[in-house]
Order: C-alpha cells, then sequence, then structure tokens
C-alpha cells in the first residue's frame, strides 16, 4: 500500500480515537425530544452532511436514533407522511407531543438539482387538518466564487419570493463570513448550526420543583416564524481531542519502543517465556490451565461408575490398603494405567469403554475450546506470549537460534516430561487416579500439536519483527504529536506515560510485531485499553472541556488555558455572522449550549452569554445568534 | 421418468403404517387408489428425503430401478439410500407388504409411481404421512450386586444387547447410575456382562444425546 493512502488511514485512527474521547465526555443526562422531528436534506452536499445533523441530535437527545431523515431522491409527500408516521408510531413513547411534527429542510440551492428540489418544496402536504406540523428552511448557499455568486443570486431571490409569497420562513447561512471563508473543514459547522437550533426547539425543559427551566423551545419556534428571512452567528470551544489523540498516540510509540530497548536480553529465551528453572512443557501447561481446563469436569465421581474390572479393584485396593505385593507395594499410578487398559478396545477389537468415555470428558475440550474461542488459534495464543514476555528487539534477534533448538530438542523434551504428577496423593480417591490418567493422555496427545503451534508462532514474530523497526517508525511519521498545541503536549505526554508505567500490559498486550497495514488496529485496541485504565482511574480522558483545561494547567500548560472558557464569552457574535449583510443585526437572540454542571457561568454576565442551553456534553461550550435580516441587506453580489 | 413434487392429493399415500409380526418380520400397510406402482426409500439420514435429494438422480438410474426393483443411490451429501419398486399388485394380493428387509434404525419413506402419462415417481413436498422411522430395539437386564459381609456394596450385572445386524453407532447406547454423568457404551461392550459399583443407587440404560428416536427400550415395546 502506498505510503499516503497509509497517511489517511493513521489520519482517520487519530480521528476515531479523538471521536471517542468526545464521544466519552458526558457528565448528565441527555435531553428527551418534545416532538417528532423529520430531517429532509435536498442536495448532494446537504446529504454529505446528515453524519453531522445526525452526531448533533445524538450528542445531545437521548432517544435521537428513532428520529428518522429523509433524502431528495426518497422525497415525495406520501413517504414524508409515511416516515412521520413511522415516528408517531413508535410505541415506547419517546415523544412528548405527538400530534404536533416538526420538518426541517436543509436545502443547498447551490446543488444541480435545484429546480427538482424546488418544485418539491412547493408540494403540498398531505398531513390531516388534526396534525399541526411546522416547515423549517435551512437554506445553504455559497458565495466565495463569482460563478457561485451568479448562481446564488438568481436561486436565493426565487426561493426568496417563494418564501415571502407563501408565509414560509428561510433561515440562511453561507460559506462567506465576517470571519473569512469557510473551507471544506468548517463549511459543516452550517448545518451543526441549524441541528444545534432544531435540539433547542424540540426539547423537553424540567418543569419539576426542583430544576424549572425557562422553555426555550416553543419561544424560539415562535420567533422564528415572525419574520421571513434569519440568519445565524456561531462560536465554540471544544476539548480539542483530536490532539489529545494524537499526543497519547505518539507517547504510546514512544513508550513502546522504550520497554522494548529497556528490556533484558541477558537472560536466555526459554527462561523469559517459561519462567525460570522451567521449560517448554510448562508454557504447554499454561496453554492447558488457562484454556482447557475449564472444559473438564469437576466432579470426576463418574468414573467409579465404569465397569468393575479386576484391575479396578486392584487400583481400589491399591488405594486403600496398599500392602506389598511379589515384593513390591502397590503403586495407585501405575494401578490406574492398568485399570485404564482393562477398559481400553485395541484395533482389532474397536473401541473400548475407556476410549468414549476419553473422547466424550477428556478429548473433546479442545474441539470445545476451538469451537468457543472463535478466531483464537493455538497460535494466536502463543504468539501473545511471546509477545508479552519478549519485545519486538528480542523477538527479532534471539527467536531464530531457539526456533532451530526446539526444531532438534522438542520432541524428546515432550517425551521425558512428566504429564501426571500428583500434587496431593494421598488425599486421592479411585476416580481422582483416573482422571489423572486421562489427563496425561490429553497431554500426551496435545503437546506434540502445542510444539508445532509454538515453533510456527516464534516463525512468524521473529519474520514479523525483522522490519518492525522500519513499520515503527513510519507510523511515528503519521502520528504527528509535536504539532499538537504545546499545552495538550506537555500535560498528555507525561500523564499517558505515567499510564502506561502503571498498566505495562496496555503496550504488551495490544502491539505486536505486524505487517505495516495492522498496526493502525493495534494502536486502536491500546488506545481503548489505556481509556479503560484511566476510567478506573483518575478520568482525565473522559473529563469535560472545564476539567481538561484545569488539568492542562495543573500539568504545566500555558496560562492562556485558563483563559479561553472567559475568552469564548467575549467573543463578539456579531463578528461571526455566516451570511454576509450590509448591517449589524438587531433584534439578536443569544443563546450558550453548555454542559448542566458547568459553573463559570456564575462569573459572566448575562448579556454575555443569553440564554442557556444546558445538556449533558461536556466536551464543548457553543454559542449561537438567531436575528432576522431584511432582504435589502443581503449582500447578492 | 423422474422424480416429481406431488401436485394432485390423490397421489398422496394415506394410512401408512410399518408394523411387526410376531416373528419379527416388519411388514408394511397403505392406502392409495391412484398408484400403478410405489417406491420404498430405506435411508439412515437425519432428515427425511425430500425431493431435493433426488433432483440430480440420472435416468439410467431410474431405469436400472425399474428393471431390477432394487438400487442404491448415492446423495449428494455423500450418504446412501436403498430404493425398492413395488408393483401395485404387491399390495393388492396382501393386505399388507413384508417381502423386503430393513435394518433398524432406519427411516422408511413410500411415494406413489405412475405409469402414464409418464413413468414417474411422486415425491411429497414435506415429508409427512408418508415417513416412518423404525428404531432398534435394545434389551436390558440387570441384577443387584447386594451387599458384602461387611456391609459394603457389591458390584451388580448389567447386560444390554441390541440385534447383531443393528449398524451400532459407537457410543449411542449409555449406562448411568444415579445422577452421575453417563458411561457411553461401544458395541464390543453390547451382549457382554458388565459389573458396576451402583452403591445402591439405580442403573438405567438410555440413547446418548442426539440418538433419542433411533433406539427404544424392548421392555417399553412390550407393554
Amino acid at each position: 500500500m502506498p505510503e499516503r493512502s497509509r497517511g489517511e488511514i493513521y489520519r482517520q485512527l487519530i480521528d476515531n480515537c479523538g471521536n471517542r474521547l468526545r464521544g466519552n465526555a458526558i457528565d448528565g443526562n441527555g435531553r428527551m425530544i418534545q416532538m417528532p422531528l423529520l430531517s429532509i436534506f435536498f442536495g448532494q452536499e446537504a446529504e454529505r452532511n446528515i453524519p453531522v445533523v445526525m452526531d448533533t441530535y445524538n450528542a445531545y437527545w437521548v432517544d435521537a436514533r428513532h428520529l428518522l431523515t429523509l433524502g431528495q431522491w426518497d422525497y415525495n409527500p406520501a413517504e414524508v407522511e409515511r416516515r412521520c408516521n413511522i415516528m408517531s408510531g413508535n410505541p415506547n413513547r419517546l415523544f412528548q407531543e405527538y400530534n404536533h411534527l416538526l420538518l426541517a429542510y436543509f436545502w443547498d440551492i447551490m446543488d444541480d438539482t435545484f429546480e427538482t428540489a424546488f418544485q418539491m418544496a412547493q408540494d403540498t402536504l398531505p398531513f390531516s387538518v388534526m396534525t399541526r406540523y411546522d416547515c423549517l428552511y435551512f437554506i445553504f448557499c455559497k458565495d466565495s466564487t463569482a460563478y457561485y455568486r451568479q448562481i446564488k443570486k438568481d436561486r436565493l431571490n426565487r426561493v426568496m419570493d417563494w418564501a415571502a409569497a407563501t408565509n414560509r420562513h428561510l433561515l440562511i447561512l453561507s460559506d462567506s463570513t465576517d470571519q473569512g471563508i469557510l473551507n471544506e473543514e468548517t463549511y459543516p459547522e452550517n448545518y451543526r448550526i441549524c441541528a444545534n437550533i432544531l435540539t433547542i426547539i424540540d426539547s423537553v425543559y424540567y418543569t419539576d420543583a426542583m430544576r424549572r427551566e425557562t422553555q426555550l423551545g416553543p419561544e424560539l419556534l415562535m420567533n422564528l416564524q415572525r419574520a421571513p428571512y434569519y440568519s445565524a452567528s456561531f462560536y465554540s470551544i471544544e476539548k480539542n481531542t483530536h490532539d489529545i489523540a494524537c499526543v497519547t498516540l505518539d507517547t504510546m510509540l514512544t513508550e513502546y519502543k522504550n520497554i522494548a530497548r529497556r528490556s533484558n536480553s541477558m537472560q536466555n529465551v526459554r527462561e523469559r517465556l517459561c519462567g525460570v528453572g522451567k521449560d517448554y512443557p510448562d508454557l504447554f501447561d499454561e496453554f492447558f490451565q488457562e484454556n482447557l481446563l475449564r472444559f473438564l469436569h469437576a466432579d470426576v465421581s463418574f468414573l467409579r461408575t465404569m465397569p468393575w474390572t479386576p484391575a479396578m479393584e486392584k487400583l481400589e485396593q491399591s488405594i486403600i490398603n496398599p500392602r506389598r505385593s511379589w515384593g513390591r507395594s502397590l503403586n495407585p499410578a501405575e494401578c490406574a494405567e492398568d485399570a485404564v487398559m482393562s477398559l481400553s478396545g485395541s484395533q482389532d477389537s474397536g473401541p473400548g469403554i475407556w476410549d468414549l468415555v476419553y473422547d466424550r470428558y477428556y478429548g473433546s475440550a479442545l474441539r470445545e475450546w476451538e469451537r468457543q474461542e472463535e478466531g483464537l488459534t493455538i497460535q494466536s495464543f502463543f504468539e501473545q506470549k511471546l509477545n508479552s514476555r519478549l519485545s519486538y528487539i528480542e523477538q527479532r534477534d534471539m527467536l531464530g537460534p531457539e526456533i532451530e533448538r526446539l526444531e532438534r530438542q522438542g520432541d524428546d523434551l515432550i517425551r521425558n516430561y512428566r504429564m501426571a504428577d500428583p500434587v496431593d496423593p494421598g488425599s486421592m480417591k479411585l476416580e481422582d487416579w483416573l482422571d489423572d490418567c486421562a489427563v496425561a493422555q490429553m497431554k500426551r496427545e496435545l503437546y506434540p500439536t502445542l510444539l508445532e503451534n509454538l515453533i510456527q508462532a516464534m516463525r512468524n514474530m521473529a519474520l514479523k519483527s525483522k522490519d518492525f523497526e522500519d513499520v515503527l517508525q513510519e507510523a511515528d511519521r503519521n502520528v504527528p504529536g509535536e504539532r499538537a498545541e504545546e499545552s495538550i503536549r506537555t500535560a498528555y505526554s507525561h500523564y499517558a506515560k505515567e499510564l502506561f508505567g502503571q498498566h505495562p500490559e496496555v503496550l504488551t498486550d495490544n502491539i505486536r510485531p505486524c505487517d505495516p497495514d495492522d498496526l493502525p488496529a493495534e494502536l486502536d485496541k491500546a488506545f481503548t485499553q489505556l481509556i479503560q485504565a484511566d476510567a478506573a482511574g483518575a478520568k482525565i480522558y473522559t473529563a469535560s472541556l472545564e476539567k481538561d483545561l484545569a488539568f492542562q494547567i495543573e500539568r504545566g500548560g500555558v496560562q492562556a488555558s485558563r483563559d479561553t472558557i472567559y475568552a469564548c464569552f467575549r467573543q463578539n457574535l456579531e463578528e461571526m455572522r455566516r451570511l454576509r449583510t450590509l448591517h449589524t443585526p438587531s433584534d439578536t437572540m443569544l443563546y450558550s449550549m453548555v454542559n448542566e454542571n458547568a459553573a463559570f457561568l456564575n462569573d459572566l454576565r448575562q448579556d454575555q452569554f443569553g440564554m442557556v442551553f444546558r445538556s449533558a456534553r461536556a466536551d464543548v461550550i457553543e454559542r449561537l445568534m438567531i436575528y432576522p435580516v431584511n432582504r435589502g441587506d443581503i449582500v447578492l453580489e | 421418468m423422474a422424480f416429481r413434487e406431488i401436485n394432485m392429493d390423490a397421489l398422496n399415500i394415506r394410512d401408512f403404517r410399518v408394523g411387526r409380526f410376531q416373528n419379527g418380520r416388519y411388514f408394511i400397510s397403505l392406502a392409495n387408489t391412484l398408484a400403478d406402482g410405489y417406491v420404498i426409500c430405506f435411508s439412515k439420514t437425519q432428515n427425511p428425503i425430500t425431493l431435493d435429494d433426488l433432483v440430480g438422480c440420472p435416468q439410467e438410474f431410474l431405469n436400472y430401478l425399474l428393471q431390477e426393483g432394487y438400487a442404491q443411490y448415492q446423495l449428494p451429501s455423500g450418504e446412501w439410500i436403498a430404493l425398492r419398486a413395488v408393483p401395485r399388485r404387491a399390495f393388492d394380493a396382501m393386505p399388507t407388504f413384508s417381502d423386503f428387509t430393513t435394518h433398524p434404525p432406519e427411516r422408511i419413506q413410500v411415494w406413489t409411481m405412475l405409469v402414464r402419462p409418464h413413468m414417474d415417481i411422486y415425491v411429497p413436498k414435506q415429508p409427512g404421512a408418508e415417513t416412518q422411522f423404525l428404531p432398534a430395539f435394545y434389551s436390558v437386564s440387570w441384577r443387584d450386586g447386594g451387599r458384602d459381609a461387611n456391609g459394603g456394596s457389591r458390584p451388580g450385572e448389567l447386560v444390554v444387547s441390541i440385534a447383531r445386524e443393528v449398524q451400532y453407532v459407537q457410543g449411542s447406547l449409555e449406562y448411568r447410575v444415579g445422577e452421575h454423568e453417563p458411561i457411553p457404551l461401544p458395541y464390543n461392550a453390547l451382549g457382554q456382562k458388565l459389573y458396576i459399583q451402583n452403591n445402591g443407587e439405580p442403573v438405567i440404560v438410555q440413547p446418548a444425546a442426539g440418538f433419542e428416536n433411533r433406539y427404544r427400550d424392548e421392555a417399553a415395546r412390550n407393554h
């Protein structure tokens, strides 16, 4: 895969990790929805921004997944009614009002299909006279080029004529603002503004004695229906989850390499893998203990109900009364072997009772493990062990000779290993001795396979670790932690390093030598696990914007961070208009969308924050100004 | 000549029954007014044979079946079934038809055959009234061991038998002492005396899971 597209994969990784942090920054309860809301999208660009709109709904409302959308190609009046009926028919009492509908048109008038959309907008909707519905038209236009301006002028005039003639109300947003042109990255904010407006209109507000709120929704809806044309200003500050994710991933790579460089290569591979004084069969015992033991019956008393042969009788005697016989005492382990033989079949006679009992209660364990552990194989089990006990540098430098040694001596190792080793033979009953025989038989059958898989795992890891240094370097280039904001870099690189120090398994369990295409997925897994480790402790990664800024200051971030929130409210929204007009707006409606537990509003004046929409989102502060515009004020040329 | 799906009710087999004479021989009785003959299908597959299983059956095979009256056919799954073609008069002569051999556990299905307009065999869409599964019978003898002089339990004597011709699947019968896990029986343990330490707990013999319909206790049949 060429470098460029891998760069895209890493960008996607950083975005995903950042989004996960944003989604986790919740402090409080999501709001309920007042009435069914159908969002209708006219134009390709509008349809491309459906996720932006839905993400906003989802961030503020608990049941937003039940809200439906409708694209231009599926649009017709009957379909509008059908989808509204689906929402109204939801049996879960999602909405406060069922006889009132809200239809929001997200209409990109710059689209080539404008004429069709214009016809569609004029269609009469077939709702019953008993149904009350309100339509809001969000008009998206562009005037950053002469070509756009020409189109905009013609189409916006026609839409405004229609709105004036039919008593419709438009909220118009453009890509040219007083702060400059919106680019591909910032233009979707216009859709977010509209989704925010709908969120304020269509939320349920608390009315109980404990927490009585101003009903912002009905008032805003009414105000938006007083004049034919409106526009809006917008300003927000957000927790910089992108940079936090980027710095954390960068630290992850650095720490992974540091652990590898620090690891002790003086011990031999065998001792690193199996433990001091131990050998590979002990590692195989680990596999057995971790994976297969749980499939064996804890109560093995049924083995006593197998047919009572003379050898079984002798085994019983060896346990009850280990007398001397022919010059030596009866050894229960040997007697158990004889008892098993007495119940086993042969190649000529077919299987005996022991063979079937063994197959049903012991031999099936491996099959059962493979069935339950989908995707995990014996080889991948050993790859995990190798990776958690040897650094990638050790895998690269030390596995080759060990593979050769195992290929030469592995069979002897297994042959000479004592498969059954009773811990407390004095307390063992007849069935325990038989169980011991069965377990030893399992191991005899299984361990050669485990050896093969271990060698294969070693080969695989040795091969992948050969070029892994290059893979890590490429990842380093694609995760530019150094470009993150300085205070985030300082605070989060130290914090992540501390977390990795406390939880090194986050690195060793998730990142292993692999192909360049596979590393992003491994980093993603490690990131998720790191967030979980943090959530069980200091909860820094899931902190609100406010707490995050405090954390950055505490960790030596620049002092300016303290003022970030207040600077947001000092920002003059008149300078953040999303439509060029000749005069500054009047009759403005000012809203702040903040977390319900935010304390900073106490330090501000009402005229700075306006009306407050409180939410569970803790990662963002959004400020909105909505105002009517005179048609003559709109700059069309 | 071909296998076809039944397209009229008169082609369905009615009152189908497989019984057994005193001498142990199996017989079939059925009713159908339209058929010119019947094809009897013997199978040991998990599910009854359907038209889908027979779609690829070559013409030569069917000609051979008609000519010889008996043929074996391998299903796409690899399993074998046996087919027997019988003219109507074989049923008309006697109320029952017993000129066949079956090896329970085995399933018997009977399909109608028409000579006109073509020589065709009619198979119902869903197997139903024309299908019967014949379980194999096993017999159990148990003699409790009682107590020894010291009051300890002595092993009891268990013998589990099935007819020699039954095609036994290893472990498909098992015995169980009290609430302990069952012990599966291999073929070579059948008909043999097995001494079981039951310590006064009941000993039962039963088909293993998945074989419940394939075996039945002889004692239950005699009742």
